[in-house]
């Protein structure tokens, strides 16, 4: 452990002392003193303000340290290697992967103390100083309960349509209509048939009412002030915008009188996002809060369509340990980058490696376009012979690649803390699972038998 | 010195061949190569450029793979991890990290040989002050001369205190003090502690003057191999030192030679000191003027770690580095531990003149010392002694 240790600082003081660390750093704080005092949002509110200096300062975070990253990790090994210093190392008693994984830990090492200083500066300006400028009141609830606050956003339960799924299918196979169709095809045809049960369930029709469950809905019910938001986005099924549709609902359950709340109206336009308060006290004792909605449009039908289209959000943490698990996720993505520089770097140069980098890296940016792209390409349910089978043999093994690469935009948090919701735990903890235990270790273990194996010497003759 | 005949390394068949993109053989660095180095020896790998010498090192270290054959360090093959605590390698250029200064860099390399932090920092402030760069300890290595780089390497072969050194042009870039107590510190090390070292040159006096035991190669082949004795020593000349004589003595011994053993002489000259000598000792005037320099400074004293012990500064030392170039000179046996032979009894050479009756020889006015003769074949001199007690016919 000392040897990796040692090997850790001297990566350390090799950043700071050729001066690539200090050019990021200087960048990064240049970027987080300045934003506060120059960035006005809209210039009206103080919301759009402080919601842009957050995205700024830690996209821009992010970026800097990534670009950091990359250079340092491309740099450290395959410079030693090119320079013949790692002549030295090599002939002392260090095993070539606690090398590695010391170089690894010297530059999360670096990136960690950074966003910590990053994490300081942007809580202290936001918190302190942003925070307490002059605005006019409703800006000011604005801030504190949709910015600077940590909410979590139920999600409405949805039955299991398992079983209708089936018997739809069963009934189609009976019709014979699925003679032509191939294993693809038919399990496309599934999550079809599975989409439009739920796109069904999710909609109301003029008049129609229907009853919606939120679980785990974790508030303090003694509080009669406190207050959970109920937040939806109505979509017209014909996709008309400018659609504007009333509707009622009432929160509470029926079968408790004591959890039911009043009967509330109003009128909502289409495509946009609402929020419409709910009081706290409505969740009954097991923490589940149910909600009924009716259409009272005449004509139009309402429809939610999207896992975040209709939720409801309540208070769960604080601001300052949402900053702080919001930085934790960009440290994950750090790590990984600098696992796959170190691995670029055992067998090409310097610019390659970087080059090679970069290009994952947009690959990690894109991963959900580029499996939706695959998907595309993938053999078509009436598809047969030889082109089928190499379509299905390049998807799975285009997705086996994009597989290992992460998807960063899964692992973005900013656009969470800007929001004001709760970035949780367990979104660290799947951060920390996925990039650096999972996917960082098996880049980190190709990379040291790549390093362990190649002959560092050139030929000299 | 002696061995105790346990290989330290051990080649067999040792081959490499580069190959190019297209795995075509391009070069034949070493060639089906066989040798040995013996423990607690000191062995020269001699070759011109591009013969492989340093190409056997990179093997013998891991940083390279054998094509074919094998070769085994400490009795393990050169890619396990364990040997390497007990290996110390100064390779042909220094490899530093530029941004660090000398005590880091001899620290770091300690770190990784897991010294624990109380001898760490006694050994790096001992080896900075046996190099000689006490004072530009903290300059960083950047800045550092192509010497003062070569004396930090050298120091951090050193650091763990090595039973197998493997010196590649150790002397590359160092002034004549350097040198010079490069390779006193390889004969301390050899005789004092025991300790097996390989060194690589092209400078043959210097090898010459602490090898025992070489082999030279040629394009990756095996030319020749064996002690230094045995390759040099011709067999079919004699050698002999005396103090100045006069030119009729001169002439008498050459009748003798000429006339009673029918032999030829072939040279009569006048020694020279060695340059290394004269050099020397005008740097010591230059010290003891207390003449200013921003460079290395004359080490000397081994580290204490290493086994070195106590030694004045200053004009002792260069007084002792001039003392023992003095004694060695081009054409004398290489060190083997064995006390040199006695210098002919200037009886003899009285006796000799006397029975020619020349006149007695003149004192010698330079300061210069001639060096000693080891092993004399005293065959002739046996004969001249003899002729000398009968009676002139």
């Amino acid at each position: 452990m000392s040897r990796i240790w040692a090997v850790a600082r001297h990566t350390i003081a090799e950043s700071i002392r050729t001066k690539t660390a200090l050019v990021f750093m200087a960048m990064m704080v240049a970027l987080l003193v300045i934003l506060p005092f120059k960035f006005n949002g809209d210039g009206v509110t103080l919301q759009s303000r402080i919601q842009g200096v957050l995205d700024l300062s830690i996209t821009g975070t992010s970026a800097l340290l990534s670009i950091m990253t990359v250079f340092l990790a491309c740099s450290c090994l395959a410079n030693e290697i090119r320079l013949h210093q790692i002549y030295m190392i090599v002939t002392k008693p260090i095993p070539r992967w606690q090398f590695f994984l010391g170089k690894w830990l010297g530059i999360s090492l670096l990136n960690f103390t950074l966003l910590l200083l990053a994490a300081i500066t942007v809580w202290s300006f936001t918190w302190l100083y942003l925070r307490n400028l002059p605005t006019f009141e409703e800006d000011r609830m604005a801030v504190k309960y949709n910015v600077l606050t940590v909410r979590y956003g139920a999600k409405m339960e949805e039955p299991d349509f398992a079983n209708q799924v089936e018997e739809r299918f069963r009934t189609l196979r009976e019709e014979g209509r699925l003679d032509n169709v191939n294993q693809s095809g038919q399990a496309e045809l599934r999550s079809q048939i599975d989409a439009d049960l739920r796109k069904s369930w999710r909609s109301l029709g003029p008049g129609e009412y229907k009853d919606f469950t939120f679980s785990n809905m974790l508030v303090d019910r003694s509080d009669e002030e406190g207050v959970l938001y109920m937040r939806f986005k109505p979509m017209s099924p014909s996709g008309a915008d400018g659609a504007e549709f009333q509707a009622a609902w009432q929160a509470g359950d029926h079968n408790d009188k004591d959890t039911l709340g009043p009967v509330q109206t109003g009128s909502f336009r289409a495509e946009r996002f609402h929020e419409v308060p709910i009081p706290a006290w409505t969740v009954n004792n097991e923490n589940v809060l149910r909600l009924r909605i009716q259409n009272t449009s005449q004509r139009e039908t309402i429809l939610f369509e999207g896992a975040d289209s209709f939720e409801v959000l309540f208070d769960i943490g604080t601001f300052h340990w949402n900053i702080a698990r919001a930085f934790s996720i960009v440290w994950c993505r750090l790590a990984f980058l600098a696992v796959l520089g170190l691995l670029c770097s055992t067998f090409l140069s310097f610019p390659v490696a970087c080059m090679g980098v970069f290009i994952v890296l947009f690959i990690a940016s894109s991963t959900t376009f580029l499996g939706e792209a695959i998907e595309w390409f993938s053999p078509k349910p009436l598809e047969k012979g030889a082109l089928a089978m190499l379509k299905t043999a390049f998807m799975y093994t285009v997705q086996g690649i994009l597989w290992l690469i992460p998807d960063f935009g899964r692992y973005d948090p900013a656009s969470t803390v800007v929001a004001g919701r709760v970035v949780p735990l367990k979104w660290v903890i799947e951060s920390v699972v996925v990039l650096v235990a999972i996917k960082g270790f098996l880049m980190g273990l190709l990379g040291t038998v790549i390093f362990t194996r190649r002959e560092l010497a050139q030929v000299t003759v | 010195m002696s061995t105790d005949g346990t290989l330290v390394v051990h080649a067999v068949g040792l081959t490499k061949v580069f190959k190019d993109f297209w795995l075509r053989n391009r070069v034949v660095a070493v060639d089906r190569l066989d040798f040995e180095i013996h423990q607690h020896e000191v062995f020269g790998l001699l070759g011109p450029n591009g013969s492989g010498k340093t190409t056997t090192i990179k093997m013998m270290l891991g940083l390279l793979y054998p094509t074919r054959g094998r070769i085994s360090v400490l009795g393990k093959a050169p890619t396990e991890v364990a040997i390497k605590s007990r290996i110390g390698y100064l390779p042909e250029e220094s490899y530093l990290y530029r941004f660090l200064d000398a005590r880091e860099t001899l620290d770091y390399y300690g770190r990784l040989f897991q010294i624990p932090r109380p001898d760490r920092r006694r050994r790096v402030e001992q080896l900075l002050e046996m190099v000689g760069l006490t004072r530009e300890a903290r300059r960083r290595v950047g800045e550092y001369s192509k010497g003062m780089a070569r004396r930090i390497g050298l120091a951090q072969a050193l650091i763990n205190d090595p039973d197998l050194l493997i010196l590649d042009e150790p002397t590359t870039g160092l002034d004549p003090i350097g040198t010079r107590e490069i390779k006193d510190l390889i004969l301390f090390l050899n005789r004092e502690k025991r300790k097996t070292i390989l060194l690589c040159s092209h400078l043959l006096a210097d090898v010459e003057d602490v090898c025992q035991r070489v082999t030279i190669l040629y394009g990756g082949r095996k030319q020749a191999v064996g002690s230094i004795h045995e390759l040099l020593s011709q067999e079919n000349q004699t050698q002999i030192t005396t103090e100045r004589l006069s030119a009729d003595a001169i002439e008498r011994v050459r009748r003798i030679i000429e006339e009673e053993d029918g032999k030829s002489l072939l040279s009569i000259t006048t020694p020279t000191t060695r340059l290394e000598a004269f050099f020397l000792k005008t740097v010591r005037a230059a010290q003891v003027a207390q003449t200013k320099t921003s460079g290395a400074t004359s080490g000397g004293r081994i580290a204490g770690f290493l086994g070195g012990t106590e030694k004045a500064e200053g004009e002792a030392v260069v007084s002792s580095l001039i003392a023992a170039a003095s004694k060695s000179a081009p054409g004398q046996e290489t060190p083997t531990g064995e006390p040199p032979s006695q210098a002919p009894s200037s009886d003899v050479i009285d006796q000799l003149v006397s029975a020619t009756r020349a006149r007695p020889p003149e004192a010698a006015q330079e300061e210069t010392e001639t060096p000693p003769v080891t092993q004399p074949d005293r065959t002739v001199i046996d004969d001249l002694l003899k002729r000398a007690d009968r009676p002139r016919e």
